[in-house]
């Protein structure tokens, strides 16, 4: 089953054209890097793939779900998660899981089952009445994701989940990645760091709104008779010719 | 330009803060600050921009004390916050010009200074800084902040959610600035940048570890280093850390790096440990250690 699938996905702005028609699906249970520069089009795709921006023209489902149709059954079964908004820094532990889990609609009953287990697995126990921005960025890490992932959706999208994040604590969320993607839940994640695009699966790269290139890593080095992603990167995202 | 000697900052908030730290950056120097989140690298440089106050020991930029002369030391140096150091409703002329008349010249006076910058944003003059690309954002507050023709520039994590091919240009105009004497102070998550560095200091909990060039550093490594591939690369992480020769392993994009403890058995052992656990394909060579195996290190001591 294809769990994102998109047929000419086009969404404009006035005369800009930000997404232009893509095609492509993503695997269940793949770990599929969607990568590009600032300004190629990522978060207006994302936006349409998490039903929060309705397309010009084009087809797309996502966990099976219409994009135009069925936005609010869509945002039921994904998870989102983005290093820039992921937790209440000024609410305790115990307070954004529950918050998040009663906005992804888990049931009180559910929902308390779900808080201790989580406390449990993340070996928060002792954590669960500390403010979230007092914990070390590891752990507040570990927490937006599991969060994200709470309610047990398809697919979770993970929009520069490790911007800024120091090489140690980076290595550890990937871990959680290979986790959950173990678990059967498809991965869809957005970075700038090329080291990380060779831990997906697949990956595509957006120029100008298209994607101009689509593959395994190890295939595309080959293709563009690159050392490692980042001269794939450059060398593709360098013909971009749209200011951003 | 910069001096710091034997710094302290305490939050009790979390106790985090600086734990006594001294550094020295020469003009026309580039010098990185390397560390985790809570290293303390942006209280150091809030203390250098002289709007935080230290609790002990002292700093000086430009050879005025951070204490006493701060309000000199502002109209000397260049500041770019890690965030809001813009307008976001302002446009990109508008905050220009807005930064200009607070250091009180014109966009005209240090043109020379930032045109090779500007040049690239300004057909983006009249868009909204906040409707600009992470990348034109960096570049209009690095801009904002050279428009008094500063001795030394503060720029905090600059690059952070910046694409590669940005980040690439964003050093091509330090690496310029630097020619023109300017004392940079920047600090970084990325580590090919840490290596594009003249000096760096690796910074931990308030501390600072080591400070030296790139190279020094990297050959201070004590470890021996191996890059090791197969064909389950995830399953091979955890499998290595098992081996008994190991003491860290961790991913570094298509292959692993692998540091050995002080008495390892010879790395054939690995060849053959890994073989008995059905992988094919292991390819096991000698590197030399990277910026970023010096501060995994860091991590583990």
């Amino acid at each position: 089953m294809h769990v994102i699938e998109t047929d000419k996905l086009t969404k404009r702005f006035g005369d800009f054209t930000a997404v232009d028609r893509i095609s492509f699906w993503v695997e269940s249970g793949e770990i599929f890097g969607f990568l590009g520069a600032n300004g190629a089009g990522k978060t207006t795709a994302m936006r349409m793939f998490c039903g929060l921006s309705v397309p010009t023209s084009g087809k797309a489902t996502v966990a099976g779900y219409d994009v135009y149709r069925k936005s609010e059954q869509i945002k039921k079964h994904i998870g989102y998660m983005s290093q820039k908004f992921s937790l209440y820094g000024d609410l305790k532990v115990w307070e954004n899981i529950r918050l998040f889990g009663g906005i992804y609609g888990l049931s009180s009953k559910r929902l308390a089952d779900k808080t201790d287990e989580l406390l449990h697995t993340l070996n928060l126990e002792n954590e669960r009445d500390t403010l979230v921005d007092s914990l070390p960025l590891g752990w507040k890490q570990k927490l937006a994701f599991s969060v994200a992932i709470i309610h047990e959706p398809t697919i979770v999208f993970l929009d520069e989940p490790t911007g800024g994040v120091d090489p140690v604590t980076r290595r550890q969320f990937w871990e959680l990645i290979y986790d959950a993607s173990a678990r059967g839940i498809t991965i869809f994640v957005t970075t700038h760091y090329m080291d990380e695009a060779e831990y997906c699966n697949r990956i595509s790269i957006m120029v100008d709104g298209r994607i101009e290139a689509l593959d395994k890593p190890s295939v595309l080095k080959e293709m563009y008779h690159a050392g490692n992603m980042n001269e794939v990167f450059q060398s593709l995202a360098r013909k971009a010719t749209r200011g951003e | 330009m910069i001096a710091v000697r034997n710094l302290h900052k305490t939050y009790t908030r979390n106790g985090l803060g600086l734990k006594g730290i001294s550094l020295t950056v020469k003009a026309g120097e580039l010098f990185g600050l390397i560390g985790p989140d809570g290293a303390g690298k942006t209280t150091l440089f809030r203390i250098l921009a002289t709007l935080l106050l230290p609790d002990k020991g002292s700093a000086s930029v430009c050879g005025l004390d951070v204490v006493k002369d701060w309000r000199e030391i502002r109209t000397r140096v260049g500041y770019m916050p890690g965030r809001f150091s813009l307008y976001q409703d302002l446009s990109v002329k508008e905050n220009l010009t807005f930064f200009a008349t607070v250091f009180n010249t014109t966009l005209k006076e240090n043109y020379e200074l930032i045109r090779d910058i500007y040049v690239q944003i300004e057909p983006f003059k009249n868009r909204r800084a906040g409707k600009l690309s992470g990348g034109m954002k960096q570049k209009l507050a690095l801009c904002c902040a050279l428009i008094h023709r500063p001795d030394v520039l503060f720029l905090d994590e600059p690059t952070t959610g910046v694409d590669p091919v940005s980040r690439v240009e964003f050093w091509d105009m330090l690496h310029r600035l630097k020619k023109q004497g300017i004392a940079i102070l920047v600090s970084t998550p990325y580590m090919d940048e840490a290596s594009r560095c003249d000096r760096i200091a690796l910074m931990r909990n308030g501390s600072c570890f080591t400070t030296g060039t790139p190279d020094m550093i990297r050959q201070s490594f004590k470890r021996p280093v191996y890059s090791i591939r197969s064909d389950k690369m995830y399953q091979l992480l955890g499998d290595i850390r098992s081996w008994t020769g190991a003491y860290s392993c961790y991913a570094f994009g298509d292959s692993h790096h692998l540091t050995l403890k002080d008495n390892a058995p010879d790395i054939a052992n690995l060849e053959t440990y890994l073989k008995g656990k059905g992988y094919t394909d292991v390819f096991i060579h000698p590197i030399e250690p990277s910026v970023e195996d010096c501060f995994m290190e860091l991590g583990n001591d």
